[in-house]
Order: C-alpha cells, then structure tokens, then sequence
C-alpha cells in the first residue's frame, strides 16, 4: 500500500495548532520529529533543540490532491495567529515496504528452554534437543521479544504432551502454536487479524506443521461446541475478561487455560474474571508489567 | 547506570485504537517492532477509546523502550470546553465556540508539563493561540 508523507517544520508553540490542522483532515494522527540532545552518559537533556517537524499520512486515493490542497489552506491560515509553520509542506512517496522491514536488523534469534525463536533472515546452528522456530512475524504480533510471549513460551514447555489438542487464541505469527506443534500436540490457532492468519499460515509451513497446525480466522466463537486439553489466550486482559466464561467452556475436565497478556494494573480483573468463569486460579507469573495467569477447569 | 537513550519518538493518536500503518508504522518501525509497541499502547489507553492520547516513546541503545502517555493535545481540550465538534476552516473569519479564560487557565494549567513554556502565563499564551487558530474565541 503507498502513502503520502506530509511533513513541516514549526514552532515549539505551534506544535498542536498544526498538529489540529492535520487532525482535521483525516489523517488519523501525526508523529512529531523533536531533535534530542543526550549527555555523555547517554541520558536524555530537559531541553528543547531546533524546530519539531510534524509528519502526517494519506493512503494514495482519489481524493488525495484536493486534500493536500485542504491542508495547505488550513496551515496559510495560521499566519494570522503567528503559528504558520517555518518551512513549506513537505511530501514524499512511501510505501509499507519502506518501512515495515526496518526493525528486522534488532530481530535476533531467542532461546527460551528448548526453544529457540529464529527470525528466517538469521543463523542458528541449533545443539541437541533445541525446538528450532523459523519465523518471519511480518506485520503480526509475536516476535518473542515482548514478555509475554517469553512467558508463555516457558510455561507451555512445561506442559504441552503429544498428541495434546491445544486451542491459540490470538495466535498471531503462530509463535506459539508452531513450538506447541513441534512437542507433539495439535492446534487451533485462530485469529481476527487477517494480516496474523497470512503470516501464521506461512509460518506454520515453513516449520513444516501443517499437518499438526490449523489456522482460521475468527474467534472464540469459531470452535463452539469443541474442547482443548489446553488452551492458550495471549492477547490482552479486557479480551480475557470478556471471553472468560467461553474460554472455560473449551477446556476439557481439569484442563489449564493459559492466560497472558495481562497488564499489571489489570491482573486482578482477569483473576476474578477466571473465577467467576469457575475456573480455579492454578499458577501466576510477573516478568516486567506482565502476568500469565493459569486457570485450571475442575476435574 | 542508566541506560543510554538512542532516540525519542513523539506521536499523537487515537486511544486503543493504533495500528502498524502510518504514522505509528513509518515512525516506530525503523527502531523497535510495530506490534510490540501497538499491543502496549492500546491496552494503556483502553479505557480512554475516542479521545487523542499522545506518547513519548524513549528507545534505548540495546533497544528496549518505555513510553509516557502525556496529556490530550490543546486542541482537543479546547474543543470539550468550547463544547464544538470541531475547529474551524477558517479560524480567521468563522469563529465555532468561546472558551472563558478560566477555561483556558484550566488548559494551560494540564498542558504544563507538556508544553515549552516555564510558567502559567506562557502556557496560557500558547493554548491561547491554539485557540484563536481553531476559530475558538476567548472571552
């Protein structure tokens, strides 16, 4: 998808004047370039240095000339006020391309118990008994690098038994669902996200899982009727509180639900949610901001 | 000792409501990945969905980050005082809404922190132009 990059330079003052012009016309906010200056330490100075530049975005369309137009009309007047930017608009051409493979050169391979999470474009020469993952997480949530896919990666090692059927809630690259494939178990892996259910899907077959992997998009509605031996919802707690009785009604007679994603300062709604659902809270975990909760159904 | 910062990423955008495309996308990604961020910053701003909730991302050299979620833009808080939907197109000639100067003290007094400015009248000056930039007269 190609897009159009609006950026111009300002006063500090003028920052949320401009910022509103670019509100005004749709461009579903704006991202605000402040130079920063760092000490010898590397610390962050309290100061301001040389002009923020404000970038805005429109996806190539039609319309997409008398925007610009618009905009422009709305910046000139601001010079009534005092608050006209200091340059003129910039534009450019991007395309998603641009940038969405940037941030694969801090992407290395991460070794959690038996796992190894390898990203596609990187080397590993794996040792005995590794579980090695090839990834490539595209757009999709689940790199390894957050703390709660580190934990759910350690919890379900300790857990997951051959031939197993596990159901991945918001399975997203497939991160998980493809080490749980590879210990033997079977899995649903579903996903709302049409972007995940691409990307798991590709991953699923360049790990060779197919046969172990499924993946559809949708949610918990999707496997109604059905139930797991163990059932993993990395998502976040709002999503887990309001699926909480749903998520109790897939797990088999004394299966665990392995809940993750769960900010701090939301752990305890997600614990009386589990409750609530008759679920019994068997084990819980902190890395950082981050909880995994275990849920076990009665047996 | 304190980590050292590599760079600081500003953004302005809608709570519980970002995505990878522009302009978290084009401003994250040369740094950090998208959906790490995406997952953090809307479970933060859950409870907030329909107002603009600006972030400070602080990215480090071994490219861990941590943000600070700051207060709503001038504008969006003038816009709920004056009680209009929006500013104007043409702030010079078409005014939308009043704002009373306690109002606008109110503003300046949570934009503070946020703002270049080092006192309350400085602050009051700038929200103050912010104000006649949107149509929005101070009375």
């Amino acid at each position: 998808m190609k897009w159009v990059e609006l950026s111009v330079e300002v006063h500090p003052e003028a920052v949320d004047a401009v910022a509103e012009v670019f509100h005004l016309h749709g461009t579903g906010g704006v991202a605000i370039d402040q130079p920063i200056e760092v000490d010898r330490e590397g610390e962050l100075l309290p100061t301001f240095v040389g002009h923020p530049v404000i970038k805005a975005y429109l996806p190539m369309g039609s319309d997409l000339a008398a925007q610009e137009r618009e905009i422009e009309e709305a910046l000139w007047h601001l010079q009534a006020f005092d608050l006209s930017p200091v340059g003129a608009l910039q534009r450019r051409e991007l395309d998603e391309e641009d940038w969405a493979n940037g941030w694969k050169e801090h992407f290395h391979p991460l070794r959690v118990g038996r796992i190894v999470i390898k990203p596609t474009w990187r080397e590993w020469g794996p040792k005995p008994d590794e579980l090695v993952v090839e990834l490539d997480p595209g757009m999709a949530f689940g790199t390894g690098l957050h703390p709660t896919t580190q934990l759910m990666l350690s919890a379900l090692q300790a857990r997951v038994r051959p031939d197993m059927r596990i159901l991945d809630l918001g399975t997203g690259s497939g991160i998980l669902a493809i080490p749980a494939a590879m210990l033997g178990a079977r899995v649903t892996g579903l996903d709302t996200s049409e972007v995940a259910v691409e990307v798991a899907r590709a991953n699923v077959a360049a790990n060779g899982m197919t046969e172990r992997v499924s993946v559809e998009r949708g949610s918990i509605d999707a496997v109604a009727g059905r139930r797991f031996d163990l059932v993993f919802a990395n998502i976040i707690a709002g999503v887990l509180v309001d699926l909480a009785s749903q998520l109790a009604g897939a797990l088999e007679l004394g299966a665990e639900l392995l809940g993750s994603g769960i900010i701090d300062e939301r752990a305890d709604l997600v614990r009386d949610a589990f409750v609530a659902a008759g679920l019994e809270i068997a084990e819980q975990q902190r890395e950082g901001d981050w909880w995994l909760i275990v849920a076990r159904a009665p047996a | 000792m304190a980590k050292k910062v590599k760079t600081v990423i500003k953004l302005q955008i809608p709570a519980g409501k970002a995505t990878p495309a522009p302009p978290v996308g084009p401003a994250v990604a040369p740094h950090l990945n998208v959906m790490e961020f995406v997952k953090q910053y809307n479970e933060r701003t859950a409870s907030q969905v329909g107002t603009v909730v600006p972030v400070e991302i602080t990215v480090y050299e071994d490219r861990s980050f941590n943000f600070v979620l700051k207060t709503p833009p001038a504008a969006e808080l003038l816009r709920k005082a004056a009680g209009v939907a929006s500013g104007s197109a043409t702030p010079n000639r078409a005014k939308v809404g009043t704002v009373t100067r306690e109002q606008l003290r109110d503003i300046a007094q949570t934009k503070l922190p946020d703002l270049n400015a080092t006192t309350l009248e400085a602050a009051e000056k700038i929200i103050e132009g912010t104000a006649r930039s949107m149509g929005i007269t101070v009375a």
